[in-house]
């Protein structure tokens, strides 16, 4: 019996490859791949783990909460089929998890607790070199064929050519760099939702998906949202108005107020390099993190400004409007008019990540 | 190199190390100065070579004081940047593996200490109780970001209030960033305890 649905196969890799082909975001291609894999699949969750710069690996993506505590889970016991498949470079495939009690006396017992019943590994090779491995937790006990072993074994070649971003990967280097960089990036997200749902006085799920909106419609970076976000919780637009999801957008004829929000500031990356990138795929990272550079003396004025600060939210609110009055002027019209026609598109699909 | 803009070599192993790296400052450009903005390490084994390619000014100048690679390490959490760990060899070639995740471990533990500054946290009672508690890292991570609201600091400032509340309170960080993303502790209210 086949688990993979090729319709849904032939959706997925045209995504991977529209992604890759364009300037992304790793992390958000790496929760993309999970969420997109658990899919494939069917009645799975799918968690994926990269090694550092010391070997050691680290949680990056999952498609639910249940995975993403799973893989956590095996980082810290150092035990589990995402473990072996890094440690080996071979694929664990079909282990029935009440089974498995010999091979993870730990995992095993902690997985079918969560309501799995199989397990699957596959790794991120790169010739000699492991960075990483995904992991299927299966709900039922379908045994998969060699053909969607290969399928999925497939999605984690794909996955390591995302990680691969640059052109210059004979310097060995570049995937060290990169790496650090993915796995730094990752925390920034997270302390992005605690600001922004301390700011926004809602969840950090909630938060995350207010960050992604943002990115989508914008055709901002998730990360470069979150660096922003970071320097300035009150930049995002309110979730009313941030739920667009369109990869580019094209000025509009009529201007609503720029974020329908009257009491929050503007929404942030109206700049136009921000709405429509110019040479993002041939300056990659440095070009992105040019501009991230540029919020931080944002952010440094503003500490010049701190002083005059007044105390509590309310006041947090005035001298970030304050200076948001003053980034209002940079933008041109028509960068406004841009995002704002962003802003109207439809919903984005939900999801699990966290 | 810190978010507030202060710039300067606040240690170096030896006068030649020193000199490089003041060079960065002056010049404006080279592999600390890169690593700080793109938030990664930057990796140069050939001064000569790539390194010219990359810093036109530095490279030549580093390469007159000895240096024939450079490693630069960003000391940092997330967004909070704390500064950079410069590493120079007198012979070109790459780091191995071991000397790899040494320079890792070793900005690791630079950050702890500049994190907790005067603190005088036993050693290693931060990480060993986050060694335990993987799941929760993340966790800390949000509620740092949670307290740079809340108190209208920096988000270096927030690990750093984190971490002394931990402390002074005799508690697991990670307990401390679960309360504080679950709404049931504010460290702003705990400041007040004393007005």
């Amino acid at each position: 019996m086949t688990i993979v649905s090729t319709e849904r196969l032939a959706d997925v890799f045209v995504e991977l490859a529209d992604t890759l082909v364009e300037d992304f975001d790793l992390v958000e291609f790496l929760m993309m791949v999970t969420q997109r894999t658990a899919e494939l699949i069917g009645g799975a969750d799918v968690g994926l783990l990269l090694a550092d710069g010391r070997g050691q690996m680290q949680f990056m993506a999952a498609s639910n909460e249940d995975a993403k505590r799973l893989e956590l889970f095996q980082v810290q016991v150092h035990e589990g089929p995402c473990l072996d498949a890094f440690q080996s470079g071979q694929p664990v495939v079909n282990a029935d998890l009440n089974d498995a009690a010999d091979r993870w006396p730990r995992f095993a017992p902690r997985a079918a607790a969560a309501g799995y019943r199989s397990v699957h590994a596959f790794p991120l090779r790169l010739r000699q070199d492991v960075i990483g491995a995904i992991n299927v937790f299966g709900t039922d006990d379908a045994r998969w064929e060699d053909s969607d072993a290969h399928i999925v074994q497939t999605l984690a070649h794909i996955t390591t050519i995302g990680l691969l971003q640059e052109r210059a990967v004979g310097r060995g280097a570049v995937l060290t760099e990169q790496l650090q960089s993915a796995l730094n990036s990752r925390i920034v997200i997270e302390q992005a939702k605690g600001a922004i749902a301390q700011f926004r006085g809602v969840t950090v799920d909630e938060a995350f998906v207010l960050l992604r909106s943002h990115a989508r419609g914008t055709g901002t970076h998730l990360t470069e949202v979150a660096i922003a976000a970071l320097a300035d919780p009150a930049g995002l637009p309110h979730p009313r108005a941030s739920s667009g999801h369109r990869p580019a957008g094209r000025p509009s004829g009529d201007s609503p107020p720029a974020h329908g929000f009257p009491d929050s500031p503007p929404p942030h990356a109206p700049s136009a390099e921000s709405v429509t990138p110019p040479s993002h795929r041939d300056q990659g990272l440095a070009s992105l993190l040019a501009r991230g550079d540029m919020r931080d003396s944002a952010a440094e004025h503003r500490d010049r400004e701190a002083e005059a600060r007044p105390d509590g939210e309310a006041g947090a609110q005035a001298w970030l409007d304050r200076d948001w009055a003053g980034r209002d002027r940079d933008a041109s019209a028509g960068d406004r008019s841009d995002l704002i026609d962003l802003l109207k598109e439809e919903e984005p699909p939900a999801t699990d990540e966290t | 190199m810190s978010e507030a803009g202060v710039r300067g070599v606040a240690a170096a192993s030896d006068p030649a190390s020193e000199r490089v790296d003041e060079l960065q400052f002056s010049l404006g450009e080279g592999p600390c100065v890169d690593a700080f903005t793109s938030r990664r390490p930057v990796l140069e084994p050939d001064l000569a070579t790539g390194g010219i390619a990359r810093w036109p000014v530095y490279s030549p100048a580093a390469h007159q004081e000895g240096a024939r690679a450079v490693f630069a390490f960003p000391l940092q959490v997330g967004a909070a940047r704390l500064g950079v760990l410069d590493v120079y060899r007198v012979s070109p070639g790459t780091l191995s593996t071991e000397e790899l995740a040494e320079a890792l471990t070793f900005a690791d533990v630079a950050t702890t200490m500049l994190l907790d500054g005067q603190e005088q946290a036993p050693p290693g009672a931060a990480a060993a109780g986050l060694e335990e508690a993987m799941e929760y890292r993340f966790e800390l991570y949000q509620a740092q970001g949670m307290v740079m609201v809340q108190m209208q600091v920096s988000l270096v400032e927030a690990l750093v209030l984190l971490r002394a509340y931990a402390y002074s309170h005799d508690r697991d960080l990670a307990d401390v960033a679960r309360d504080v993303v679950t709404r049931g502790l504010r460290l702003d209210e705990d400041r007040d305890d004393d007005v």
